[in-house]
């Protein structure tokens, strides 16, 4: 199917038609997925295009204003309906606890395509970008098939554009989907789910202080190789159609800091929080010193948890992350310091490294748990010891070699600032590494686990 | 004061918020292409210009659709302007 719609879209006349088998493609594979997911996507693309119309129109400010509030109602409301319920002590949902039929309604990566279906009106609402009078551009944007399921989340004024000219055929852009496409099937089906059984067996409930650590480790490995690859994928598939989407993924386990840390992990979710979130709130409490600056971060965070679930254990998951970049905020003069006295490299990077890659472990405890209470028990087994492994059966070779193979790929894109660092590398290395990656993919190749992210 | 005679005001008080030295900066610089001018030290740079030029940039969606140096510049004139 993949195949007949690339052929048909490298051979279409003009970009009209290139849009259209696009369109084509995605709305098949939308209908695919279901059709409430096809069916509601639909529609409120539709409100979005004619409140982003409506707003251009718009002279006043306080008129604007009405018009994005009625956007961010409508999507946010959407969202809240459908995925809010479960914040009930009791598990219920808003609509009871036998909401069997709301669960066939809730679409997927409802959570990825509402956000980028609302830039249409931010971009415009900032004026960044016009507002778009082809609804289809806006449909093939909101419902682009390589990204409606889990990101990046997209900007329209990135998007858009590129469906304004014919895409040209360039073996070097087909080379790169090709590298992405293997790197992020080498994530997915030989680091992520390889780890899956591992991660289990290390944090069965009542494990003790040194399984949950080496768990917490082994989770990381798997949730970067797990979503890390599948964003690739996805630019991959992007990018064989001549379209570039954000890179949502560098070099997060090689961070020296937490701000840094959300700029290599879910780059689009961050970069779409940093502008819609932490910017305007901190410019208006710019005044209040250290409390704005706080205020900002921590609603920034409640903001990413919430969108990553419906529960209080998502809101500790935005917490961990809120706590830890406030602190850096606060000291931002004590650290600038330690730079000068110690330099940008040598130990004191090592240890801001570790220090941030714990912190971000501790925080995907908390995010891989049930629930809360099962969260803390695991954070609390942290504290109370137990280091020793005997009675669990570790799987250090599969842990080790994954944790080697996503060390060194992290250090790479690092190095050059790129995932494309493999082109500035002579031809033999590139073949040599590809049939590394073939041979490891076929030797190593773990049964499917779904996408981790696709429950969002 | 014009455009050209207010960057170096501004590439002082961005330079002494991000730590990195003396910026070397343009009306077309965007913020992006900084090392280090991030979303929280941009919120520093622009109490900073507030604080210099004893001005309030008012206009908060146009504080929040800026990109480059050269959108600072044209809000710090219109600011200054009686």
């Amino acid at each position: 199917m993949q195949a007949i719609l690339l052929a048909l879209y490298w051979c279409a006349p003009d970009r009209i038609w290139q849009n259209r088998i696009l369109l084509l493609g995605s709305l098949l594979f939308l209908f695919s997925l279901g059709k409430a997911t096809a069916a509601i996507l639909i529609v409120s693309t539709a409100l979005e295009w004619a409140i982003a119309l409506r707003l251009e129109k718009t002279e006043t400010p306080r008129g604007r204003r009405a018009w994005l509030w009625g956007s961010l109602a409508l999507n946010i409301g959407l969202l809240a309906i459908l995925k809010f319920g479960r914040f009930f002590p009791s598990g219920e949902t808003l609509f009871g606890s036998g909401s069997a039929w709301l669960k066939t309604l809730i679409p997927v990566g409802a959570s990825f395509w509402t956000l980028q279906k609302m830039s249409l009106t931010l971009d415009v609402y900032f004026r960044r970008r016009h507002a778009e009078k082809d609804f289809f551009a806006c449909l093939l944007f909101a419902g682009f098939f390589p990204t409606v399921l889990s990101g990046p989340i997209e900007a329209s004024r990135n998007f858009l554009p590129q469906l304004e000219k014919k895409r040209a055929w360039d073996v070097r852009r087909f080379s790169e989907a090709i590298w992405l496409l293997a790197l992020g099937a080498f994530l997915k089906a030989v680091i992520a789910d390889n780890l899956s059984p591992v991660t289990e067996v290390l944090l069965k409930p009542g494990a003790r202080g040194g399984s949950v650590l080496l768990g917490g480790y082994a989770y990381a490995l798997q949730l970067y190789g797990d979503f890390a690859g599948y964003s690739y994928m996805a630019r991959g598939i992007a990018r064989a159609y001549g379209i570039d989407i954000t890179q949502n993924f560098l070099a997060p386990f090689l961070t020296r800091n937490l701000s840094d840390f959300w700029k290599h992990w879910h780059a689009s979710l961050t970069a779409f929080l940093n502008e819609y979130v932490f910017g305007p709130v901190s410019m208006r409490l710019r005044d209040r010193g250290t409390f704005g600056i706080v205020f900002a971060i921590c609603a920034t965070f409640l903001a990413s948890g919430i969108w990553h679930g419906t529960g209080w254990l998502y809101v500790a998951y935005g917490g961990i992350h809120a706590a830890g970049i406030s602190f850096l905020a606060m000291t931002r003069t004590w650290r600038k310091r330690m730079v000068t006295r110690f330099g940008k490299e040598g130990w004191y990077a090592i240890v801001c490294i570790l220090v941030t890659f714990n912190w971000v472990v501790m925080s995907f405890l908390v995010f891989r748990s049930a629930d809360l209470t099962a969260a803390l028990a695991q954070l609390g087994a942290l504290f109370r010891g137990g280091w020793g492994l005997s009675g669990v059966s570790v799987d250090w070779g599969t842990l080790g070699l994954s944790g080697l193979a996503v060390l060194w790929l992290q250090s790479r894109v690092l190095a050059s600032r790129d995932v494309f660092w493999i082109f500035a590398r002579p031809v033999w290395f590139r073949v040599a590494f590809y049939l590394v990656l073939g041979f490891l993919l076929t030797r190593f190749f773990a049964p499917p686990d779904r996408f981790i992210y696709f429950q969002f | 004061m014009t455009r050209t005679e207010l960057i170096p005001a501004v590439a002082r008080i961005a330079s002494s918020v991000i730590g990195e030295g003396d910026l070397d900066i343009t009306p077309e610089t965007a913020f992006a292409s900084v090392e280090g001018w991030d979303s929280l030290n941009h919120l520093h740079i622009v109490v900073g210009l507030e604080k210099a030029f004893g001005i309030r940039f008012a206009d908060s969606a146009r504080l929040q659709s800026a990109t480059t140096v050269g959108d600072l510049l044209d809000m710090i004139s219109s600011a200054r302007k009686p």
